[in-house]
């Protein structure tokens, strides 16, 4: 009797004592929501590559959470040449390179400190050939790094093309960019991955495998203990990474699982198995509704654009009045508002709110797409003035109008094609408007500059999201008729007349403006000249050239359990969530 | 086989009946093929009159059936997502405020038309291969066989995938003469027409097949022997002996095969190669709203269980005319 007494005071003084044993880890269990294509800060493209990357290695410089405004990280300060040509870093001297043990998830710290060298390594592995890294090209910007970055690795000169590139460092702690124009958003393309510091002995070592667990060496907040793939990934707190003392999170462990399916991880995230997830479109009115969920639910801008692109060449798109008509038939609120829910904002432009020189909710753009509390035109007025320009250009209700209009294989895409087709086939009741679907490869190929015209699709669906926030990476790097992507199909020979600026003038000479104001608004040093630039770029863009319809701006729809206090970067920084350990015991028991 | 009441039946009572009619009172006897039947029938009806299209009586009277309330392209945006019972919409609505009733009712002349389109086809071309196949010599016999088992190599699903996919960016592209006419129709059905040629052009072979060898063994009969005795021509001997003789089996195994058809035209939709929208298709109408089943579960349920319905009744009918036209089957299960 008397021992059976004690088992139950064993038991139950144990069963007080289990949190505070069991629990000396703080585990955030989060979902990556697809197995991350690679870990390699040179090859990444996609946003769960860059979530990873963002915990293990840090860039010469960080973009604050409030506005993305460049601010120190690896490099404490810096000094910007008169012409904003040299860009010259100066790094801390305290980041050590570590390595995690697999096993025991150890974590120690190397003889060798972060330098200059190892940026310097870093931005020439990304722009070398042989690396083959999709997104060389942000480089380019810095002097010699085309020529390398295209250059054969067999060619006699390539070692040189090479020790042209415009980095070098200076000393240890010094690291020097050339530029081959001006650009002070450098700054930003220098938080990028792409130039972030690469273990050369290391990479050296393993080849591909270097970033394997047990392989990898790091230098960011966490690093990878476990990297199980297709199935779940394990990241641990570096201690030595310096400033812990000086972010509020208490983070040791991440936990990342790789569900694909939305409504799974919400699942997940309702079963208390997961701190924090996505919201599936289906869901959003329930999650809304909900007295519990609507409490956790966060709504944020993304810096991200849903738009339709036009074929310019392909009849009967090829006339700007047809393509304005088709964008102002589209009811964006309503779109937003019904069919989409994610407090997404109506777009009138290409950039977002967040990039610099950006001119979104402008009145002066395009105002058919915005409400008239914005100054714009509201939808009655717009789609008045669509059915007159489409009568005008020769298809009175749309007769005779024969459109293709394609995306990529996805039900959130089914649904907002199928509402705008809905809105087009009202404003022009007599038009033929067609939806094909592809799946994402095929897709980008049919919408390639380069397919045969009559292959292409009249009206094309694609988002865009930021590398670096600057209207350059948006209407130059995507549109300029010469030097970017320009799936539209510009040209500065397009003969449709059209009037600017109460004169005269044609679609090719537009064309040609818009090329040489995002020319140069590279080269320009003065911010506000540089947004001028950027906002007349944006007008011929979406309204008088209408070479795209901008749908919406993207937002952020998370859930977020009440323990868990989180912070907005881009991408996750997760040294800085904090999540009460009591009150998550308290509520999953 | 379970011996039939005919037999104790009194032999005055006892009249000849024709194998229709035979057939027909076999098929009456099947509550299960009946009910399928009647809502087969109940499904064509729907089907023909869908729309709000006039239709002309004798003594100037017009009727306007109206089955689907709306059209089923209307979209509400402020009306989506209503449950059933919801005034003006009996089945509630869509994520664009679409009149499920309506979508349904229209899906129901897709999925019909492919079936009977495809059936015919399938049927028509099947039985003219098989027959021509079976009564010719059998050298000829043999070389159309051979081009048959090669058919049969190919993966059906695949083919037809690969078919649509190609016709997919035929039309994109745009062509003259008569392509270009196949893709005016197509455009002018939504997207149908396509589908009825790629799922026409090879389900033949299975058909084909079983017609032939209904033919090898018609063909060594007593009665044709007579016929080819009397002087009979070929040509009468094909379409008075041997056509009446095969047609029962035929017709039963089109029927079993219908509901693939439906099941097909619903898979292509769904997986964006069918019919284009907003030509509603009930594959079409669940891949859109299947990821939702837990907050309006009304909008893939209705399209499912129209199609679950469906093919359910086709294989009922099936199965019943297969008891009624093929007595060397009969005293299967339903008995």
């Amino acid at each position: 009797m008397r021992s059976w007494r004690i088992f139950v005071v064993l038991m139950v003084v144990g069963l007080f004592l289990w949190p505070v044993l069991g629990q000396d880890k703080v585990v955030l269990r989060a979902n990556l929501g697809t197995e991350p294509p690679t870990a390699d800060p040179a090859l990444a493209t996609d946003t769960t590559s860059v979530t990873i990357i963002e915990q293990m290695f840090l860039g010469l410089t960080d973009l604050a959470e409030e506005d993305m405004s460049p601010i120190p990280e690896l490099a404490t300060s810096w000094e910007i040449s008169e012409d904003a040509t040299e860009f010259i870093f100066h790094l801390r001297k305290d980041i050590h390179w570590v390595h995690c043990d697999p096993e025991t998830g150890e974590v120690t710290q190397l003889d060798r400190v972060v330098n200059a060298h190892d940026v310097v390594y870093g931005v020439l592995r990304t722009l070398d050939p042989r690396t083959a890294s999709d997104y060389a090209y942000v480089l380019y910007i810095i002097k010699g790094a085309y020529d390398f970055n295209t250059a054969d690795p067999e060619a006699e000169n390539f070692e040189e093309l090479k020790a042209a590139v415009g980095v070098e460092a200076v000393d240890d702690w010094t690291v020097k960019f050339t530029l081959r124009t001006p650009a002070v958003y450098f700054l930003q393309i220098a938080s990028m991955w792409v130039a972030r510091p690469q273990p050369q002995w290391v990479i050296e070592e393993y080849g591909e495998k270097w970033t394997e667990p047990g392989n990898i060496v790091t230098n960011g907040p966490y690093c990878m203990k476990e990297w199980v793939h297709e199935d779940h990934m394990v990241m641990v707190k570096n201690p030595y990474w310096p400033d812990w003392d000086k972010v509020e999170g208490n983070i040791d462990e991440i936990y990342f699982t790789m569900v694909q399916e939305e409504s799974t991880e919400f699942a997940m995230y309702l079963n208390n198995e997961l701190d924090y997830s996505r919201v599936p479109l289906p869901e959003m009115d329930h999650v809304k509704s909900d007295p519990v969920l609507s409490q956790q639910l966060t709504i944020r801008p993304f810096p991200c654009t849903y738009y339709y692109g036009f074929t310019t060449t392909k009849p009967p798109v090829d006339d700007p009045r047809v393509r304005r008509a088709l964008s102002m038939a589209i009811d964006r609120v309503t779109l937003v508002e019904e069919v989409t829910k994610g407090g997404q904002i109506p777009a009138n432009t290409f950039a977002p709110g967040m990039i610099f020189g950006n001119a979104a909710g402008d009145p002066d753009i395009a105002p058919w797409a915005l409400p008239e509390d914005m100054g714009g035109w509201g939808y009655e007025r717009a789609v008045e003035e669509a059915r007159r320009l489409m009568a005008e250009a020769g298809y009175p209700e749309g007769e005779g109008l024969e459109l293709l209009l394609m995306h990529n294989v996805s039900e959130a895409h089914a649904r907002i094609a199928q509402a705008i087709q809905a809105m087009w086939l009202e404003a022009f009741p007599k038009a033929n408007i067609r939806i094909e679907t592809q799946e994402w490869k095929v897709y980008l190929k049919t919408i390639a500059k380069d397919t045969p015209i009559e292959n292409v699709p009249h009206i094309w669906r694609l988002g865009w999201c930021q590398d670096y926030p600057d209207e350059n990476n948006w209407v130059h790097e995507v549109f300029n008729p010469v030097e970017g992507a320009n799936r539209p199909r510009l040209s500065m020979d397009d003969p449709h007349p059209v009037i600017y600026n109460g004169e005269e003038t044609t679609i090719g000479a537009l064309v040609k403006r818009f090329s040489d104001l995002t020319l140069r608004a590279q080269m320009e040093q003065d911010p506000e000249v540089r947004k001028a630039l950027y906002k007349e770029a944006e007008k011929l863009l979406c309204d008088d050239i209408c070479a795209i319809a901008p749908i919406y701006y993207y937002t952020q729809v998370t859930l977020t359990k009440p323990w868990l206090t989180r912070h907005w970067h881009d991408t996750p920084h997760y040294e800085t969530w904090f999540i009460d350990v009591a009150a998550r015991e308290a509520a999953t028991g | 086989m379970v011996r039939r009441k005919e037999h104790k039946a009194k032999p005055r009572e006892y009249r000849s009946r024709g194998p229709i009619r035979d057939a027909f009172r076999q098929l009456i006897k099947n509550k299960a093929a009946v009910g399928g039947g009647l809502f087969v029938i109940a499904m064509i009806i729907v089907a023909i009159f869908a729309d709000n299209s006039i239709i002309a009586l004798p003594f100037g009277l017009e009727v306007k059936p109206l089955i689907a309330i709306h059209h089923y392209a209307k979209t509400s945006f402020r009306n989506r997502d209503k449950p059933p019972g919801t005034p003006g919409h009996p089945l509630g609505t869509d994520y664009l405020g679409r009149d499920l009733w309506s979508r349904t009712v229209y899906g129901t002349r897709v999925s019909l038309s492919v079936a009977f389109v495809a059936a015919t086809v399938s049927l028509v071309v099947g039985l003219t291969y098989g027959v021509i196949s079976g009564f010719s010599s059998p050298v000829v016999d043999n070389i159309m066989m051979r081009f048959v088992d090669f058919l049969y190599g190919f993966p059906l699903l695949i083919f037809i995938i690969l078919l649509q996919a190609y016709f997919k960016a035929v039309s994109r592209a745009g062509a003259t003469g008569f392509m270009g006419l196949l893709i005016q129709i197509d455009r002018a059905m939504g997207g149908l027409f396509f589908v009825f040629i790629a799922l026409g052009l090879l389900n033949w072979i299975g058909m084909a097949r079983l017609a032939r060898g209904q033919t090898l063994s018609v063909k060594q009969k007593e009665y044709i022997e007579a016929a080819r005795a009397l002087g009979a021509s070929n040509l009468r001997i094909v379409f008075r002996h041997i056509l009446p003789n095969i047609i029962g089996p035929c017709i039963v195994q089109e029927t079993l095969a219908i509901p693939g058809y439906i099941l097909t035209e619903a898979f292509l939709s769904f997986i964006g190669l069918g019919v284009t929208p907003p030509t509603p298709s009930w594959g079409l109408m669940i891949s859109d709203t299947y990821q939702a089943i837990r907050v309006y579960p009304w909008e893939c349920l209705v399209p499912g269980a129209a199609l679950t319905l469906t093919t359910l009744a086709f294989n009922f009918l099936g199965d019943g005319l297969r008891d009624a036209l093929d007595p060397r089957l009969r005293g299967s299960l339903n008995y």
